[in-house]
């Protein structure tokens, strides 16, 4: 096999043993890698019902063919195991340089099992593997965990760890790489923390294997040749101004969510948009490996009391620490930024909890003393205080560790959590962007942008502009995006990268230059039909998952006031999120029975059949 | 007839708008999308996001006194 290495690294946390696992090439052309390899493995080996913290339930890392190639932005890992926030499937993505590493050291991924009894690190030297204590850092940022690590096993070594937010099980906790890159959602770093697992330190100098080397540089020539050329004359906005220029859109729109998703227009928003990230607090930008892009942005704050340096924030963490909170004080974001990423927090749900929390406090809802403090929309200095306390779970961050549907519920209100699946919103206003909010519902882990993210074509023109407003037209392409991310997801690419410059520019988006670039890598010979397929595989290996642990059609939900109260303001006024008349229309689409289930002729068609214990039994 | 005009990131520099790529423009009555971007020097050929009042617009919807306009490229990443 080529552009995969065919070896996943399996380690037993229980009984401290490694062993090294191949992989048939039938079971990589059908999965493709990363997240289709994840879903894979969780169907063979999770309970669906299982307890996310229990040792049976495995914490698998992927990487996919292209990761570590130099395709462009072929940076990326999936972390794919059962959610403690959501108690379904979830997957988080992460890019950065370690999930490069852990492919040039010879593997396509590592699958953890079990619990270790004391605190311990894996540590990978390319073909040597190791299981080392970890007692010593235990209590340690992600900052120092990284610094140590590198000291202790090599300076050029990557690392991918929790801080104190994974080892408390708060359940938004983060995995973070290379310090500053987070496999952020659903709380994966609480499963890394509940198996005494503090970190993945790998080193790699190998090369990963290219099945035609001349025609994949090629193929790498002209599509660097054709970024150069469309930003000749002034470069990449993610560029100069990060993913942060997005507020300008999302603004415009009446999509940006305000105060809990109260409305969608926020009053400060000049102040925290990416242009103004630019003119105040911007050092320099990072790519990630073989990224032409280059969106990281290196900051640092010098306004007391939110001193600091770091990376961020995106766009999301704008919006969650931001306007959702009420938040226009720049400053203030930042810092509880970078508290997220030393203590090892998904910036999106830290947000969204704090801005429930918010609204529960002014409704009357939450009693003063139990946050310890008057809690208000706009109060910076309490979003930074409380992203602290929630990370260390301290007094009422141990309320807000839990999330906010949980925190919500235990205050007699679970409507205000603004989630689907117990996951938070990612930063669009589902009343004026419909097909987001049908993503948000179908979403397998939850509400995410990143499982299709039709902003792209509802808002930002890429690859062109469908009107946000519409609602009859969005199943077939939000069905059609969701595979595509499942696509790009499995190889190992950046979806930044992927939508504007390896599909067909149409809005079924066909993923020709992605298949161009596996097909040099692996070999596999995918046809266009075949590479969609998987993408479609993928998404039904997820949901046949979640039927398993009882989701269905009553799941694919969304708050009420998303259903039934009207946006009061914006270009969407008066507008509710028509979910009901598209998720009929959708499961149509998908092959799934109106409870939202895939069908037998569906499974079978996407060879799924064998992997459903219930389905080969049936007549 | 007057319309608002704000442009963003690198439409800012591109277009003819003074006051830091925000500002008012005067047009002829019965102006287009596309007669707007030609009075801004903006390209017409550069991919980009019109919305006039906050829906997107093709470069052929006629304008009216008063309507705000933002423009700005198209981003890979939200």
């Amino acid at each position: 096999m080529k552009g995969w290495h065919g070896r996943i690294l399996r380690v037993d946390l229980d009984s401290g043993r490694t062993w090294e696992e191949t992989l048939d090439a039938k079971t990589a052309k059908e999965f493709i890698g990363g997240r289709g390899f994840g879903i894979r493995y969780l169907l063979k080996e999770a309970d669906p019902k299982g307890d996310p913290f229990c040792g049976k339930n495995p914490l698998i890392m992927m990487a996919g063919p292209l990761t570590g190639t130099g395709a462009p932005t072929g940076a990326r890992y999936m972390v794919t195991t059962l959610s403690p926030l959501t108690g379904a499937i979830t997957c988080s993505n992460s890019g950065g340089m370690f999930p490069a590493e852990l492919r040039k050291a010879g593997w396509d991924g590592i699958i953890f099992q079990g619990k270790s009894s004391s605190p311990v690190y894996l540590w990978v030297d390319g073909e040597r593997v190791e299981l080392r204590d970890a007692t010593g850092i235990w209590g340690k940022t992600t900052h120092e965990t990284d610094d140590i690590l590198r000291a202790e096993t090599h300076p050029q070594a990557r690392v991918s760890c929790i801080g104190p937010a994974g080892e408390r099980l708060v359940r938004f906790a983060a995995i973070m790489n290379d310090k500053h890159r987070a496999a952020g959602r659903s709380g994966v770093g609480a499963v890394m923390g509940s198996k005494n697992l503090k970190a993945v330190v790998v080193r790699g100098t190998g090369k990963v294997p290219i099945h035609d080397p001349k025609a994949f540089k090629e193929i790498n020539g002209k599509l660097m040749k054709r970024f150069k050329e469309t930003y000749k004359n002034s470069p990449p906005p993610l560029r100069v101004h990060g993913t942060a220029v997005t507020v300008m859109a999302t603004q415009n729109y009446g999509v940006f969510p305000t105060r809990n998703f109260q409305t969608g227009s926020f009053e400060g928003w000049e102040a925290i948009h990416g242009e103004t990230l630019t003119r105040t607090f911007l050092v320099g930008h990072r790519a990630c490996f073989a990224c032409p892009i280059s969106c990281g942005r290196v900051t640092r704050v010098e306004e007391p009391p939110f001193e600091g340096e770091g990376e961020g924030p995106e766009y999301e963490t704008i919006y969650a620490l931001g306007s959702d909170c009420g938040v226009d004080n720049l400053a203030a974001i930042t810092k509880a930024n970078y508290i997220c990423n030393e203590l090892g927090l998904d910036t999106i749900s830290m947000g969204s909890t704090i801005a429930c929390a918010m609204e529960l406090s002014e409704k009357g809802y939450l009693p003063e003393k139990d946050v310890g403090r008057k809690l208000r929309f706009g109060d910076a200095e309490a979003l930074v205080e409380l992203t602290r306390m929630t990370g260390y779970r301290e007094g009422f961050g141990d309320v807000l560790a839990e999330g906010s549907l949980r925190m919500a519920t235990k205050y007699g209100h679970p409507e205000l959590a603004m989630v689907a699946k117990g996951q938070d919103f990612a930063g669009y206003e589902p009343r004026g962007e419909q097909g987001m909010g049908l993503a948000y519902a179908t979403s397998p882990i939850g509400a995410s942008h990143m499982r299709g993210d039709p902003a792209y074509f509802e808002l930002l023109g890429v690859p062109c502009n469908v009107d946000p407003l519409t609602w009859k037209d969005k199943p077939p392409v939000v069905a059609k995006w969701q595979d595509l991310f499942c696509i790009i997801d499995s190889a190992g690419l950046c979806v930044f990268y992927s939508v504007r410059n390896l599909i067909k520019p149409e809005l079924m988006a066909p993923p020709v230059g992605i298949m161009e670039l596996l097909n040099a890598a692996t070999g596999a010979d995918y046809t266009l039909r075949e590479l969609e397929k998987a993408g479609e595989r993928i998404f039904n290996a997820e949901r046949l998952f979640l039927a398993r642990a009882g989701f269905s059609r009553k799941d694919d939900t969304l708050p009420p006031r998303m259903l039934r109260e009207p946006l009061p303001e914006g270009p969407g006024k008066g507008m509710v999120c028509h979910l009901e008349e598209m998720l009929e229309d959708y499961y149509r689409v998908r092959g799934w029975d109106q409870d939202g289930i895939p069908t037998r002729e569906k499974l079978e068609e996407l060879g799924l059949l064998e992997l459903d214990p219930s389905g080969p039994k049936e007549k | 007839m007057e319309v608002r005009v704000r442009l963003f990131a690198n439409f800012r520099e591109l277009g003819r708008l003074e006051g830091g790529g925000r500002g008012s423009v005067v047009i002829p009555d019965g102006s287009d999308v596309e007669r707007l971007l030609v009075e801004l020097g903006l390209p017409l050929d550069a991919p980009k996001v019109v919305l006039v009042n906050g829906r997107n617009a093709p470069l052929t919807l006629v304008l009216n006194d008063g309507d705000d306009v933002a423009i700005f490229p198209p981003v890979e990443g939200g």
